[in-house]
This record gives C-alpha cells, sequence and structure tokens, in this order.
C-alpha cells in the first residue's frame, strides 16, 4: 500500500527533511501525495492512462526540484496541486494544441478537484483514527475487498464486518469534525 | 462537518491507489539523475551500448556497476533514444 496508515509527519518537518536530501523524507512525501496527484491526473483531468505516467513523473520531479522555492511549508498540499494542475493543463496544451482549453473544461475541473481535496482530508484523516479501523476502511472503501477477504486477512467474524465498517466510519465522522478547517465544515448540520 | 457514511465512503474511494512501479520510480529517481544521466548520455553516443541495453539493459547495467530497480529500469528505457534504432529493435 502507498500511503502509511499511521500519523503522516507534519508537512514543516518533511518538506525540511526532503531539503536535506534525506531520502527517507522523500520516500514519505511521494508516498503521502502519490495518490492525491494521480487522482488529480486521471480524475480531474482525465489524462489518458499512457500519458498519465509521464506527466505523474513530472510532478514530482517538479516538487522535488522546487522545494526550495515552497515559502510556507504548511501550504503543500495546495503547491503540490498547483504543480500538477500546471503540468497536467501543458501537457493537454501540447496534446490539443489546436484546441482550445475552454471555460466549461476548467469549471469541471475546478469542480473535481474540490471533491479530491475533500477526499485527501478524510484519507488523511485515516491516520489519526486508532489502526484497526483504518484499516478495515482502506480494504474496504480504497482497495474494495469483499467482507469475505477482510474477514480472512483480520480474522474477525464476516459477519461482523459491516458493523465494524459503520463504526469506525462514525470514528472516522468524529475525526473529521473535531478538525477546523475540515473540508465540508460549513456545510453540516 | 457532518458527512453521513455514504459521503465519507464515496470520498474515501475517490483517492485510488497510484501503480506502485509509478510510486517507486518518483521515489528513486531524484537520487538517480546523475546515473541515468550517464547511461543516456552514452546511450546517445554509442550504439553498441544502445543495442545492448535494449536487449538485456538489467543484465548489460549490472555488468557497468548499476543496481536499478525494475521500475526504474522501466522508465529508462523509456528515455532511450528512439532515432537511432539498433538492430534488436522492432522484435518486440
Amino acid at each position: 500500500m502507498d500511503v502509511p496508515l499511521r500519523p503522516a509527519a507534519a508537512p514543516t518537518d518533511l518538506v525540511e527533511r526532503c531539503r536535506r536530501g534525506d531520502p527517507d523524507a522523500w520516500r514519505e512525501l511521494v508516498a503521502e501525495y502519490s495518490r492525491y496527484v494521480y487522482a488529480i491526473i486521471m480524475r480531474g483531468y482525465r489524462l489518458p492512462e499512457s500519458d498519465a505516467e509521464d506527466v505523474f513523473q513530472d510532478v514530482f520531479a517538479r516538487v522535488f526540484e522546487r522545494l526550495e522555492t515552497l515559502r510556507d511549508d504548511d501550504a503543500l498540499r495546495g503547491w503540490i496541486a498547483q504543480v500538477t494542475r500546471n503540468m497536467c493543463t501543458d501537457h493537454l496544451r501540447r496534446a490539443r494544441a489546436h484546441e482550445e482549453l475552454n471555460e466549461t473544461t476548467v469549471t469541471d475541473v475546478d469542480d473535481r478537484l474540490a471533491d479530491l481535496d475533500e477526499a485527501l482530508a478524510v484519507r488523511q484523516a485515516l491516520t489519526r483514527v486508532p489502526p484497526g479501523c483504518a484499516e478495515i476502511l482502506d480494504r474496504f472503501f480504497c482497495r474494495d475487498e469483499p467482507y469475505r477477504t477482510i474477514s480472512a486477512a483480520l480474522g474477525i467474524p464476516a459477519g461482523t464486518i459491516a458493523s465494524r465498517i459503520s463504526r469506525c466510519l462514525e470514528r472516522l465522522r468524529r475525526e473529521l469534525e473535531g478538525r477546523d478547517g475540515a473540508p465540508g465544515a460549513s456545510g453540516g448540520t | 462537518m457532518s458527512m453521513d457514511e455514504h459521503e465519507l465512503g464515496r470520498l474515501l474511494r475517490l483517492l485510488p491507489e497510484a501503480p506502485a512501479g509509478w510510486v517507486q520510480v518518483a521515489q528513486e529517481l531524484p537520487f538517480l539523475s546523475a546515473e541515468l544521466s550517464d547511461i543516456l548520455d552514452r546511450a546517445r553516443g554509442d550504439g553498441g551500448f544502445r543495442e545492448a541495453l535494449r536487449e538485456d539493459a538489467d543484465g548489460t547495467l549490472r555488468e557497468q556497476g548499476y543496481d536499478l530497480s525494475p521500475s526504474v529500469l522501466a522508465h529508462l528505457m523509456k528515455l532511450l533514444p528512439a532515432d537511432a534504432p539498433g538492430p534488436a529493435e522492432g522484435q518486440a
């Protein structure tokens, strides 16, 4: 699995270690943001898989090269998103040199990226719930494993999986509610 | 924030895992840039080396003292110059 389901290092610490050339820190940064970058490329901009890998590698290469220029380390997520957007847009412009990127396209992308920002916040909140909960949610929702597989892997009765998932979603929801600035904070009950 | 279970599940599903090989390349590439540049420079100027890479990249590079992961190797092969075909090209 790419993203470790343990508390992630604070962005400032991670960025500082990357700047010092720490390979483990860079590995961690890529693991932390690989899903996000991949989703922006594939779901936000809907690039074909054959082009997506090049853009994915270009994004992380650019992030590595330009890490020195990041002024606010807490803005890492937004900066990575912007780098990815720029790379995707450049790619589309080159691929569709004769087509304009029209307003509709840009608005659609904005909507999809806002959704992905929420998804990343939820994903990161998974690292703050008990490990057993994070694992069962990851297996069911992210890896799309059926109850039987989860039951065998975790050694718990298949008949209890649904209720565990429900309880764990509730833990996750409470975790998200407890965070200031969590996505959707203004739209809740 | 109040999300129901359905919405949370939907958002969890929205971030699929990136292909493992892509992630590995992204993690390793910055620390291999000098080696990869050397290999590519040589491949551009040396047709025999380029051909050997196309036939057996892993073996050829190991002989030269490089030890690259399969994912990085695959990435490297995509960067090989295509404008100077060797005899092995076109076999696959």
